[in-house]
């Protein structure tokens, strides 16, 4: 089921009903969203429920061997097969298919030709975030961080909550099953801010990720060889906005969704493309997902506590993997690699510092980690590392007219871009206003807000980006 | 269920409500996509016969008119 679409409306629109009904029977609460979390992944293939439950089972399961293992061996026992399995299931939807090809191709090349079996399998929506969130609960139990939940059923709730199912925020378990200990309540402030976001949300996606991905983006990265130098370099800032507005967007209308039913995400972006720095931009873009990778990757990995060349080797193996996280393709490997090598120069550069310096080092900060980023982006975007090599070369073309940018695609670039260099506690400013404002303005804003949306948006929904991850 | 629930419902309801009236095309777009069953006929059928309606009294019309200009104007500027 996608967010802004007519069966996500009435969907949520009964579950919120049914929900609030049931507040004073919270076990039978917790149940039905459950049942309507199931209901929401099995919209798009009922099969995959299957797949859900068994990730929960195998999650609660683990987590209760931690919990009751007696010695510390056998924690650590529990542990590794909790993360092995998760691993197991992620790696055989998403690398299984591309390790047989990678192989046929191999023995191809030293003249062994065979006929290795493929498997096309379907990579069902949201494996990579929910496997993540199970890792992180059996881990976080293991870390003695949380305790080891009594209920199967809280764990499938946790792991299968609809509003962060699919595409994230990476929730973790000790963020949000105590929320589920408590009985939820909807303030007017969590209203307000919830129904902000869904709005701030839907137009992310709607307006600004659509038109650009349809008017501009995909005709660029469609046939990069015949675009001139200009259009190459609007057309990854284009990308690099609408990947911003598509994935925030997401994230912001889970994060509204879940406030209206009483629960707390934490925010996901930050004003990404204000970054002076590569890490700065990580403590900004997917907050979720880098810092999930910097508990349960670097850090394990021994972080920054080895030394220094133990130090650039972990950042660039916590990237890199981050990458391939994204998907089993060169062009996800050449992203980490380009991510945790500028990553490690900065590291040896700075040395810690950051780059507050004066206005001018400020600004050079960010565009050079705008760009960067935008490098990186060209290779995440294109289908295949040909097409990003050529994307990359036409640079060299120096070729300055403007074929297929109009000013309202341009538009909508620069004014995403300011959006970063606003206050970033407008949206929070503005959840406060309709909060004070009261229902009546309230319900104003956001009935406008939405039929303005509806309006002038593109008449189909195209998914979400970070579906396919 | 405390005030702003409630609030929060009613909102939501109108917010759909005026979606239907305004959007109404969309109604029968999404109702077209549903997969042929007896309930869902029915669900075409109404979504049709609601759209015909909105074009009657003239709310699909707005619609259409704000689509128009703002399709003229991002295609011209």
């Amino acid at each position: 089921m996608l967010f802004p679409t007519v069966d996500f409306a009435l969907f949520f629109i009964l579950v919120f009903a049914v929900s609030w009904f049931l507040v004073k029977l919270p076990a039978m609460r917790k149940h039905f969203l459950l049942l309507a979390s199931y209901v929401f992944y099995g919209w798009w293939d009922w099969r995959f429920c299957g797949l859900l439950g068994l990730n929960a089972l195998i999650n609660y399961c683990a987590a209760r061997c931690v919990s009751g293992a007696k010695s510390e061996g056998k924690r650590k026992l529990w542990v590794g097969i909790g993360v092995a399995l998760n691993l197991a299931i992620l790696a055989t939807f998403k690398y299984l298919d591309w390790f047989m090809q990678s192989l046929s191709d191999l023995l191809i090349a030293v003249g062994l030709e065979r006929d290795v079996p493929l498997f096309d399998l379907i990579l069902p929506v949201g494996i990579s975030f929910f496997t993540f969130q199970g890792i992180s609960y059996v881990v976080d139990v293991y870390r003695r961080k949380i305790e080891a939940e009594r209920s199967p059923f809280e764990v499938a709730l946790y792991i299968s909550f609809f509003p962060q199912l699919v595409a994230g925020p990476i929730v973790r378990a000790a963020e949000f099953i105590p929320q589920l200990k408590k009985p939820p309540v909807l303030t007017s402030k969590m209203a307000a801010f919830g129904m902000v976001l869904i709005l701030v949300g839907v137009f992310k996606k709607m307006i600004v990720a659509n038109y650009l991905a349809t008017l501009y983006v995909d005709e660029i990265f469609f046939d990069p060889a015949s675009q001139t130098s200009l259009d190459l370099l609007l057309g990854v800032y284009g990308y690099a906005i609408q990947i911003y507005c598509d994935f925030s967007g997401y994230s912001d209308i889970a994060i509204g969704v879940a406030a209206l039913l009483g629960y707390r995400f934490n925010v996901n972006f930050d004003q990404p493309y204000r970054a002076s720095s590569l890490q700065d931009f990580w403590r900004r873009w997917h907050i979720s997902l880098s810092s999930w990778l910097r508990d349960y990757l670097y850090i394990p990995l021994g972080g920054n506590k080895g030394g220094v060349i133990k130090t650039y080797r972990n950042l660039l193996l916590t990237m890199l993997l981050g990458g391939i996280w994204h998907g089993a393709a060169w062009t996800f490997v050449i992203w980490g690699l380009i991510h945790g090598g500028v990553l490690a120069v900065e590291r040896a550069i700075l040395n810690g510092r950051q780059s507050a310096g004066n206005f001018a080092t400020k600004l050079l900060g960010i565009l050079f980690t705008f760009h960067v980023v935008c490098l990186a982006w060209i290779f995440f975007r294109s289908e295949t590392l040909d097409t990003a090599l050529a994307y990359i070369a036409g640079f060299g073309a120096f070729s300055a007219e403007l074929s297929t940018v109009t000013p309202f695609i341009l538009s909508l670039i620069v004014a995403t871009m300011v959006f970063q260099f606003t206050p970033a506690n407008l949206l929070q400013r503005a959840g406060d206003w309709m909060e004070r404002a009261g229902a009546l303005p309230r319900a104003t804003v956001f009935v406008v807000g939405l039929l303005l949306i509806q309006w002038v948006a593109p008449n189909d929904v195209a998914p979400f980006i970070y579906f396919q991850f | 269920m405390n005030t702003t629930v409630w609030q929060t419902l009613i909102i939501m309801l109108v917010a759909m409500v005026f979606l239907a009236v305004f959007n109404s095309s969309s109604l029968q777009t999404w109702s077209f996509d549903l997969q042929p069953s007896p309930v869902n006929d029915v669900i075409s059928l109404n979504a049709e016969r609601w759209h015909i309606l909105m074009e009657e009294v003239g709310a699909a019309g707005i619609t259409e008119a704000i689509r128009e200009t703002f399709s003229e104007m991002t295609g011209a500027f």
